[in-house]
Parts: C-alpha cells; sequence; structure tokens
C-alpha cells in the first residue's frame, strides 16, 4: 500500500498542472466587478465586455452557474501581439472569471501558464509573463496586498 | 479479490491516468486553424455567422480586436472575435467543472491577410486535456469536433 502511495504522489507530481491566478473579494457580483474595472485601470487596461454567463442561462431556463466573464485590454497588448505572434490575438483580450461563493466573490484570470506551453518560443513567452505580472498586480490591488 | 489487492488496483488505475491526461494532451492540436481564401473581413464574419447556425451554435456578437479601447476612428478593423455559444452545452460542462469558464463562450478570431482571412480558435480539448478532468474532456473533444465543422463550412 505504501507503494502504491508513492507511485500516486509521485504520478501527481509528475502531471501537475499549473493554475491560474486567483483572489477573493468580499463583496457581491456588481461590487466586485467595480473593484476589478477600477484596479484594471489603475494598471492602464480598460474594461471591455462584460459576459453575464449566469443571467444568458437562467433567462433560457438552466440553471444559475453565478458565473460572469470580464473583459479587459489596453491597444498596447493587442499592438505587441501583433509584433511578436498575431497567432496570440486568438486568447485577447485577457479574461477574469467570477464566481460568486459564500461570503463573496472567487477571481480567476485566464491560465497564462498554459499558452506559453502554447505559444513556446521566447518572445511570445516575454510577452506572457508581463502580462502575468500585470495581472498579479491588478488581481494583489483588489485582494488588498 | 482482497482489499489489499483492490486497492492496488485502484492506485494503478489512478496513475495511469494521470499519466495518460498529459499524452492526450500532447495528442491534441493548441491551436484550431482555418481560412477563407479571397474573402475580406466582413465576407468571413457573415460566412462565419451562417455556420454557426447551421451547426446548432447561436451566435452572440463580434467585437474589433481594439474595441473600445481606441477611438471608433482608429480601429484596427482586420481582426475581430465572433463568439458564440450553445447554452446547453455550457450549462453542462459549467456543472462538471467551473473552468470551463477557461474557454467560454466559444470564440473564433479573424484576421484578414492579402491572401483572405484566416481563422484561428484555441482547441478546447487541449485545454481540458490540461486541466484533467475526464469527464470534461470528452465534452470538449465533442466541442472541438463542432468548432473543426464550423470552420469547414465558413470556409467552403
Amino acid at each position: 500500500m505504501k507503494h502504491s502511495c508513492a507511485i500516486l504522489v509521485l504520478a501527481w507530481a509528475l502531471t501537475a498542472q499549473a493554475s491560474p491566478l486567483t483572489t477573493s473579494i468580499g463583496a457581491d457580483m456588481s461590487g466586485a466587478i467595480d473593484e476589478l474595472t477600477i484596479a484594471a485601470q489603475n494598471s492602464g487596461y480598460q474594461l471591455v465586455k462584460v459576459q453575464p454567463v449566469d443571467k444568458a442561462l437562467v433567462k433560457r431556463g438552466f440553471p444559475d452557474p453565478g458565473l460572469r466573464i470580464l473583459f479587459i485590454g489596453k491597444p498596447s497588448s493587442f499592438e505587441q501581439a501583433i509584433r511578436t505572434n498575431p497567432r496570440l490575438l486568438s486568447v485577447l483580450p485577457l479574461r477574469l472569471t467570477l464566481i460568486v461563493e459564500e461570503g463573496g466573490v472567487v477571481v480567476s484570470s485566464d491560465d497564462l501558464e498554459m499558452w506559453k506551453e502554447m505559444f513556446p518560443d521566447p518572445e511570445t513567452g516575454k510577452l506572457i509573463d508581463s502580462w502575468q505580472r500585470e495581472l498579479k498586480v491588478i488581481l494583489g490591488e483588489v485582494s488588498g496586498y | 479479490m482482497s482489499k489489499n489487492h483492490r486497492w492496488t488496483v485502484t492506485m494503478i488505475l489512478w496513475v495511469i491516468f494521470f499519466v495518460t491526461m498529459p499524452v492526450a494532451a500532447q495528442e491534441q492540436e493548441a491551436l484550431l486553424v482555418g481560412s477563407l481564401k479571397g474573402r475580406n473581413i466582413g465576407q468571413a464574419t457573415e460566412r462565419l455567422i451562417q455556420a454557426i447556425n447551421s451547426n446548432n451554435f447561436t451566435f452572440v456578437r463580434f467585437q474589433d480586436v481594439d474595441d473600445r479601447l481606441v477611438p471608433p476612428g482608429w480601429k484596427a478593423k482586420s481582426v475581430r472575435i465572433v463568439y458564440f455559444c450553445n447554452f446547453e452545452l455550457m450549462s453542462k460542462a459549467l456543472a462538471l467543472d467551473t473552468r470551463t469558464s477557461e474557454f467560454l463562450p466559444c470564440r473564433i478570431t479573424l484576421i484578414e491577410t492579402a491572401q483572405g482571412v484566416d481563422m484561428i480558435a484555441v482547441n478546447p480539448a487541449w485545454v481540458s486535456a490540461r486541466l484533467g478532468n475526464h469527464r470534461l474532456h470528452e465534452y470538449c473533444v465533442q466541442m472541438k469536433k463542432d468548432y473543426q465543422s464550423i470552420m469547414e463550412e465558413a470556409a467552403l
């Protein structure tokens, strides 16, 4: 049994997956959107669109997932993407997923580590790293760090 | 079978599962790509929306890539994102795993080139293989086929 557990832990470690940046906000959905919009603006980003997945599903008779998606962007990101690797345009604008949970809203970014796997060249990797740093600042600001 | 044996078999199955999921991921291409030769971005958008509707998806919206980021006159007209959805599929997938939101709503990016318009989308099966949820992956393999079917029909 000990051997089996060891193999399981090893396999788990080998297949460990990168995870998106996550934080939580002690507010309701609209309060969380407001806080994120301000934090994004402080980092030079603008709110492009709120995708109300919850409303769209409830309107059609499906259960409420308590989930909305925020699209944020800045013109320079697109210019950098076009210059560095136009295929990066398939993942822009950056997205933040908001899920209502007890006591607040959990916010997750897209998994940018996964994008680095998708676009393995070093130049694109550097650009993705810079976006990831900016997302960390935005999420750090709303979580009060 | 003794309790110890059952435990060992369960562990082995878990190991096989976690080792084979990344292999499945490697078999998937990260991006799905198609092209509409000799078309401009307006024509490509129209054809794509028709293909979306005829494949049992609902067209949600399209936006120029820098929409709301630059004044209207400065917009790059050569890159456009088309969003679409199958609400039943989305509801089921979110119930299985909220990380599905990583690739929802469905989207195809159109990039106008000198030869026509390229269509690019992130392969949902490539993403789901990395999330390690086998049941979600089954949905995403189907979703990948739907993307391909939409792109092929638009390109006809």
